[in-house]
């Protein structure tokens, strides 16, 4: 799966318009990622990456390129 | 695997109480604004709980519930022969609510009386280790009790739990029942014991300062209040539980198709929708309690079979059911339950006078 179809499902999950993430985002200022994005974060690298984000992980995600690195594993 | 097996004992009456306060969702707008508010209620589906008045304690909501069943069966106290009483609000930091509890239902001393300190999970554990005495046993009767007052634990101004925690009591009665045949998975890990906790109080850090901090989520507490990480919470919820079903179902051979419901731990809705779509259950099969209850803690397995089971019999059901939270500590089991042995919840202002110790007065 290409980067941009990585950001393109984290875009869906987070119910944000297509094109409005970029790798260099900072999440702090994304007003969507709030406590209930998280959770549908969770469930979607549960489900699409069978990766499993520990609260830790989550507190450790800066920016979405860190998202993005997580779902390469 | 921890995987228990027990034969011959079966449920035979549950009941539970909740407390006559009660507290709608809506009734926090002034507090938080409703834009939080009603963000709560679409991401948890609890729209309403009852809380305990100051005055009323767990064991009070798990005497109510006892007395009810009590009042529904000709069993008699006497008979009772072992009685566990399932709690994390205890009366006194010492002697056990069971001691207590155990008094005022009037029980024999012939009756094994103990306290187990457990939250979410603690339906299916006190299960599993009542059967456990009675296996090696012959009582021919065992009282499962549980209360539950965590709303007295929270931050008032703590918008991610205080409209979560609702309070309850139940009473379960097991008897010898030749059919039954139980199957228990228990898990347990204390390495995430940090993810729902109140530091203060216990005997690491029995009377520390009162200052509030800001916490990971960004929410004012002081050591006195629950603290939950949400974030990890869920992410057990939505890993280490659909695994442990998933166990269950291999070990015990059976599948979804085997059971009539599967009651879940009402922890919040996003939760148990999750459970559902992973286990690939069908969603009427699910019983919901919480969008009127709250999440009662280990006690909400029991007020879910008692809120869709109670009204009238509906025969025999097969159940899967399933705890899950503080410690972290999970578990799975099955009952096959006699719809006509289940109850209403009933609502109770009752509380124990007599248990307020006065100074110089003892």
């Amino acid at each position: 799966m290409s980067e941009q179809e990585k950001i393109a499902m984290i875009e869906e999950t987070l119910e944000l318009d297509e094109g409005t993430l970029t790798p260099d985002t900072v999440l702090a200022d994304v007003d969507e990622y709030d406590s209930m994005a998280k959770l549908s974060l969770i469930v979607m690298a549960d489900d699409e990456f069978g990766v499993k984000l520990t609260g830790d992980m989550i507190k450790g995600f800066k920016t979405v390129a860190d998202i993005l690195a997580v779902l390469d594993k | 695997m921890s995987v228990f097996r027990s034969e011959g004992i079966g449920i035979a009456g549950i009941a539970c109480a909740v407390p006559k306060n009660h507290v709608a969702v809506d009734s926090f707008i002034p507090v938080f604004g409703e834009e939080v508010t009603s963000k709560f209620t679409a991401g948890t589906g609890i729209k309403a709980m009852y809380k305990a008045l100051p005055e009323q304690t767990a064991s009070d909501l798990a005497v109510a519930a006892a007395e009810n069943l009590f009042s529904r069966t000709d069993i008699g106290r006497n008979e009772i022969g072992a009685m566990l009483m399932v709690t994390q609000s205890p009366d006194y930091r010492r002697p056990s609510s069971a001691s207590i509890v155990q008094k005022r239902l009037g029980l024999p001393i012939d009756c094994s009386c103990m306290e187990i300190n457990l939250g979410c999970s603690g339906f299916v554990y006190g299960l599993q280790t009542a059967m456990s005495l009675m296996n090696s046993s012959d009582i021919r009767y065992a009282l499962l009790l549980m209360g539950e007052t965590a709303s007295k634990l929270v931050d008032p101004k703590d918008k991610s739990i205080v409209m979560m925690y609702g309070d309850a009591g139940a009473a379960i009665l097991l008897a010898r029942q030749p059919e039954a045949k139980t199957t228990t998975l228990l898990r347990s890990d204390g390495d995430r014991f940090k993810a729902i906790v109140l530091p203060a109080g216990g005997f690491r850090d029995m009377y520390p300062g009162r200052e509030r901090f800001v916490c990971s989520d960004g929410i004012e507490r002081s050591l006195y209040d629950i603290f939950m990480d949400g974030t990890s919470v869920f992410s057990f919820s939505i890993t280490d539980v659909p695994k442990a079903l998933k166990d269950y179902l291999e070990a015990t051979g059976t599948g979804a198709a085997d059971y009539d419901a599967f009651v879940f731990h009402q922890a919040n809705q996003f939760i148990i929708n999750q459970l559902i779509r992973k286990m690939k259950l069908p969603k009427d099969c699910v019983p919901v309690s919480l969008d009127r209850y709250g999440n009662t803690g280990g006690i909400s397995i029991p007020l879910t079979l008692c809120d869709a089971f109670g009204k009238e019999d509906s025969g025999k059901k097969r159940l899967l059911m399933c705890g899950f939270g503080i410690g972290l500590s999970w578990g799975v089991s099955n009952a096959e339950l006699d719809t006509g042995k289940v109850y209403p919840i009933i609502e109770t202002e009752d509380y124990y006078a007599e248990g307020k110790f006065v100074p110089g007065t003892y």
